[in-house]
């Protein structure tokens, strides 16, 4: 038995507590509230401190990109839809960078193919530690990763191929949901051969899981446009510019949510034109499911409290950001049954502050804890008793 | 004439001032004290509660000066990995300045600088960070001396099998080229030669060299090979820095520290922020950049490098210093920006709070030459 003590809890589930505890055994919550009864167990005093869920990073590609990018394994740019393969397969479990994300307070990331291609494959949810990959992984698949704008144009225009242009990607992304609708039924009928592509694109015409599309300012209006129109649950990932669409964002269908990062970022004419991280509070207020990501390693992993802190100093409730940060790309990506809140029954994926993360700039991650795990303490932690 | 009234004004130099004014005239801080006294044409900015920065400065940045787009470069001449002989300010773009809007989070100046991919890459020069003209934004030209040892510099030339292939090569071509140019100096009957003749100020440390170093080896291999050379010196990057930098150079150096946000590159985790304080107890002048070999950085990102030194323990007043009063000096433009003080330029960013200490600061104005522009919006760029 761990337990944490005398601790302000965001719970993520609609309550903070000012004063709280969490009782964790075998890896789970059993039991989250003020004054519990727990005398036994390897305490931990919290007093001062501050716990929020295990943060969740909706969209990155630690482990399977090389820190500087040249070294890549997420992008199989061979052909410009590869919906058969699968992230998990390029992951390596004991890249540092994993380690890094526990120090920031990552426990959970949505490891998705890279965007050079108009469908990248599969992505995968993992915990930031474990033996191995399969140990770590949560949940796979949790979304076919799709990409639009300048990333497959810049791949496969450079070679005089399809799509060198944005309605050469629409037509790409339509002519494939289409193949696959076909598929269904013509597999139904025992017609068709077996497609591994073809297989996975079903599961997203099925809404087995979303379609999770790197899109940026106008390109999210042909996101929308097509899920509409194959009927498919989609999230829009990046999301720069969502200020120009609220409408279009809030009314549209099957929309899981909306993934929104990296900033700090050099303005460029077009798709970089315009980075508009405040845009997630008015979605959030009207209903969007709002999550923040770092793109690792795009993004150091602490960057996603920076970037949260953004959202704050724009006027954002700091429960409401914290969940940004939390549940809601916990739901997103389909895993909220296992983590995303401090509640009875979750994974005891916690992460312990010293001051307030997204409000105070110098709030520290003193401890992580995985499957009720502690997997990082800060040297200068010393409130174990 | 404006009158900023009664903020909490950070001086940039480490002073907190209280209830202050700052009178503003000509684009120049004219006076600051408490309660100065003015005539009823004097426009007021009501800063009662609010705190008072000087605008504060990147000291290395690509702003304005990359190109249009993501393919464009015009800051990398990769003719030749020596182009001493480059000077940044005939690719600078005010337009593509003023669109960053880095002025939203209080940066007011920036020095632009040519890329780190040559041995030698030209001049850097001094830009405030919105205006309509290249020439009447440029603070100062001519500021320093770019120059790079880092993978960068390696990764284009030795793939075309043209030195440097390694860091060695690196240093060979920088010392090389600092001997020429004293070779030059002393030779009466030289021919002109672009690069050498434009390392004279150089080695007339009149202008240091900005030299990027990423790792303490890096930077070791500098002080070594540079000690005995006329060049004064400031690393750029300098993730490696720890106790011992500088031992070499008997501290005659001053340092920017790259950017701490981007890529998870590892060199920029190695920073020993302890090391740093006590270089800066030694007297050594240390400033905050948000530059370094993968730029891509945006309005956002000094600040936070700024709220990154302040997290890893730096005082908060030192880590503005670093953004401000220092590296104004490192640049050789102290005699008009970096602080808040009579005379200077009136460049002031104003916030409802510290942004080094809170995320819920908020911008309320930011002063170039003495002109609140925060809201202000060019209507004749193309991408308006």
């Amino acid at each position: 038995m761990l337990v944490i003590k005398n601790a302000k809890i965001y719970t993520s589930a609609g309550v903070v507590y000012e004063k709280g505890d969490i009782l964790i055994e075998n890896g789970k919550i059993v039991d989250v509230g003020e004054n519990l009864n727990c005398e036994q167990g390897e305490i931990i005093d919290c007093s001062g401190l501050t716990v929020i869920p295990g943060i969740v990073d909706a969209h990155s590609h630690i482990g399977g990109f090389g820190t500087d990018m040249s070294d890549q394994d997420l992008n199989e740019m061979t052909k410009n839809t590869t919906p058969e393969v699968e992230a998990i397969y390029s992951i390596n479990a004991k890249s540092l960078m994993f380690q890094r994300a526990i120090k920031a307070g990552i426990t959970t990331s949505c490891i998705a193919p890279g965007s050079g291609n108009v469908i990248g494959g599969l992505a995968c949810a993992v915990k930031s530690h474990g033996k191995s990959i399969y140990d770590m992984c949560i949940k796979n698949p949790v979304a076919l990763k799709a990409a639009l704008g300048g990333n497959p144009k810049g791949v496969y225009g450079k070679r005089n191929q399809l799509p060198m242009t944005r309605m050469g990607i629409a037509s790409v992304l339509r002519d494939t949901l289409i193949k696959g609708k076909e598929y269904i039924i013509k597999r139904e009928k025992g017609e068709a051969d077996f497609d591994a592509g073809l297989e996975n694109v079903a599961k997203v015409l099925r809404k087995e899981i979303p379609l999770k599309v790197h899109c940026e300012q106008f390109d999210m209006l042909t996101t929308i446009r097509i899920a509409e129109e194959f009927d498919i649950e989609f999230t829009l990932d990046h999301a720069w510019g969502a200020s120009d669409f609220y409408d279009d964002i809030v009314d549209s269908k099957n929309l899981k949510g909306v993934i929104y990062g990296p900033i700090g970022v050099l303005l460029l004419p077009g798709e970089c034109g315009k980075i508009d991280i405040y845009s997630l509070i008015e979605l959030d207020k009207r209903g969007v499911t709002c999550a923040i990501m770092t793109d690792g390693p795009i993004c150091n992993p602490e960057l996603i409290i920076v970037q949260a802190g953004e959202v704050v100093r724009f006027g954002g409730d700091i429960e409401r950001v914290i969940n940004m940060l939390t549940i809601n790309p916990a739901r997103i990506i389909g895993v909220d049954d296992r983590v995303g809140s401090i509640e009875k029954g979750k994974d005891a994926d916690l992460v312990i502050f010293e001051g307030m993360p997204a409000l105070d700039t110098n709030a520290k991650v003193r401890y992580t804890i995985i499957n009720g795990e502690i997997v990082y303490v800060d040297s200068n932690g010393d409130h174990k008793n | 004439m404006i009158i900023i009234k009664g903020g909490t004004v950070h001086d940039g130099k480490g002073n907190i001032y209280e209830n202050t004014d700052i009178l503003i005239e000509d684009g120049c801080i004219k006076d600051i004290g408490s309660s100065i006294k003015v005539s009823n044409e004097v426009e007021i900015f009501d800063a009662k509660g609010k705190v008072v920065f000087p605008g504060f400065i990147d000291s290395l940045n690509v702003w304005g000066a990359k190109g249009p787009g993501w393919e464009d470069n015009d800051l990398s001449e990769l003719s030749d990995p020596v182009t001493p002989n480059m000077d940044v300010v005939y690719s600078f773009d005010q337009d593509s300045m003023c669109f960053q809007r880095v002025f939203e989070y209080g940066v007011t100046s920036a020095g632009i600088s040519p890329s780190t991919s040559n041995v030698l890459g030209g001049y850097l020069a001094v830009f405030k960070t919105y205006g309509n003209h290249p020439y009447k934004m440029l603070v100062k030209d001519k500021v320093g001396q770019v120059a790079s040892i880092t993978s960068n510099a390696k990764n284009v030339y030795g793939k075309r099998n043209i030195c440097p292939m390694t860091k060695m090569g690196a240093i060979a071509l920088l010392r090389e080229a600092i001997i020429k140019a004293m070779e030059y100096r002393k030779n009466e009957n030289r021919v002109y030669d672009s690069k050498w003749d434009s390392l004279q100020m150089v080695i007339d440390r009149k202008v240091p060299l900005f030299i990027n170093c990423n790792t303490k080896s890096e930077m070791d291999a500098i002080e070594l090979a540079l000690k005995d050379l006329p060049v004064d010196i400031v690393f750029t990057g300098a993730f490696g820095i720890d106790e011992d930098t500088g031992n070499i150079l008997n501290d005659r150096f001053s340092l920017i520290l790259g950017d701490l946000t981007g890529h998870m590159s590892y060199v920029n985790t190695q920073v020993d922020f302890e090391s740093i304080n006590k270089l800066m107890e030694r007297g050594i002048d240390i400033a905050i950049s948000s530059c370094g070999d993968n730029v891509a950085s945006g309005k956002e990102s000094l600040l936070w490098n700024a709220i990154l030194c302040y997290k890893n323990g730096l005082d908060a007043e030192d880590v503005l210093r670093m953004i401000t009063s220092i590296p104004a000096k490192i640049l050789g433009v102290d005699n008009r920006i970096g602080s808040i003080e009579k005379g200077k330029d009136a460049d002031i960013s104003i916030w409802s709070d510290n942004p080094i200490k809170t995320y819920s600061a908020r911008i309320e104005a930011t002063f170039i030459n003495g002109e609140n522009i925060l809201y202000s919006r060019r209507d004749n760029t193309c991408w308006s």
